[in-house]
């Protein structure tokens, strides 16, 4: 009698535990969604030119050079150019000519030595440097009233470099 | 021209360069620009390398000079520039000698028949590839200098 009894109380706690584990009525469904992303392809500046600066003595016989660079940051594989000055159709291979306003000396800009104008640029999502070079030829004599002038009052003195994408 | 015709046809003109400009410039096409200061710092060189001159009463007016033209034959005009923009020429006078030999270096041979007519100058002149002339008028009250130099 007592096995019996035993035997029964096993076979109900095994069915309440099947019970509870597994309930018949349980059933899944799936849905689906979209997550939409619109990427605005962008180029910025993230490192600002510093001041190019030259030094120059009146009919010096050899050319004053000065140099500066941009740090700049484009989306990948997004194509680009970059120009000085303020237009945006360069002419490749020739540099950017100034003569400057104050001191009447006349100096190219170029980028990356090849020009005005770099085309064919293309973004990798990282900080890409630009060298803006300034050479300034010799045998100019200039503008100067004193012993040394600086060009503090030009209305050129500031130049432009523009990035097309 | 009827003015309906000419009316299409300027329609037609303008829907074809804004066609071109579409084509120029994609529609997507954007720039950021960033401005940068070039600074210059311009020096003259010192002094003429005068060393003993006269007081004058009236210090003579001085600036930087360079040759604009620069022959390679004798006898030619060289033409000297300066900063003020004001300039002077050397060239030969008729029937007198200016002598501009070169050969490793360019050197200069000024002489007092360059000068002109003999006046009462004092002259002081060298040969070499830096070449000094000075001229000194007296006068009463004062001193007339002129002073050249030329170097390469």
């Amino acid at each position: 009698m007592k096995k019996l009894f035993e035997g029964a109380s096993a076979l109900i706690v095994a069915l309440v535990a099947t019970l509870i584990a597994a309930p018949s009525l349980a059933a899944t469904t799936t849905a689906t969604f979209p997550v939409n992303i619109t990427l605005t392809s962008a180029c910025a500046v993230t490192t600002a030119p510093g001041a190019i600066g030259f030094t120059y003595t009146s009919m010096q016989t050899a050319a004053a050079t000065a140099s500066t660079t941009v740090g700049i940051e484009c989306t990948n594989t997004l194509p680009y150019s970059v120009s000085l000055g303020n237009t945006t159709l360069g002419i490749a291979g020739n540099g950017y000519s100034v003569t400057d306003t104050a001191t009447n000396l006349a100096y190219t800009l170029t980028l990356n030595g090849v020009g005005n104008d770099l085309t064919g640029q293309t973004g990798n999502g990282a900080v890409q440097t630009v060298t803006i070079g300034g050479t300034m030829a010799a045998n100019q004599a200039g503008t100067c009233a004193t012993a040394t002038c600086t060009n503090a009052t030009s209305t050129n003195l500031n130049q432009t470099l523009t990035i097309t994408y | 021209m009827r003015p309906s015709a000419l009316t299409s046809a300027r329609a037609r003109l303008i829907a074809r360069a804004g066609l071109l400009c579409a084509l120029a410039s994609p529609a997507w096409a954007s720039s950021a620009s960033v401005s940068f200061p070039v600074r210059i710092t311009l020096n003259q060189t010192g002094g003429g390398g005068a060393g003993s001159l006269p007081a004058a009463a009236d210090p003579p007016a001085s600036g930087m000079c360079i040759n604009q033209a620069l022959s390679q034959a004798t006898r030619a005009t060289v033409t000297v520039v300066c900063s003020t923009n004001q300039f002077v020429s050397i060239a030969p006078l008729p029937g007198a000698p200016y002598i501009g030999t070169h050969g490793g270096a360019y050197r200069y041979l000024l002489t007092p028949a360059t000068l002109g007519p003999d006046d009462g100058p004092d002259w002081q002149a060298g040969t070499g590839t830096i070449t000094t002339l000075q001229i000194l008028h007296i006068k009463r009250s004062q001193w007339d200098i002129t002073e050249i130099q030329i170097s390469y």
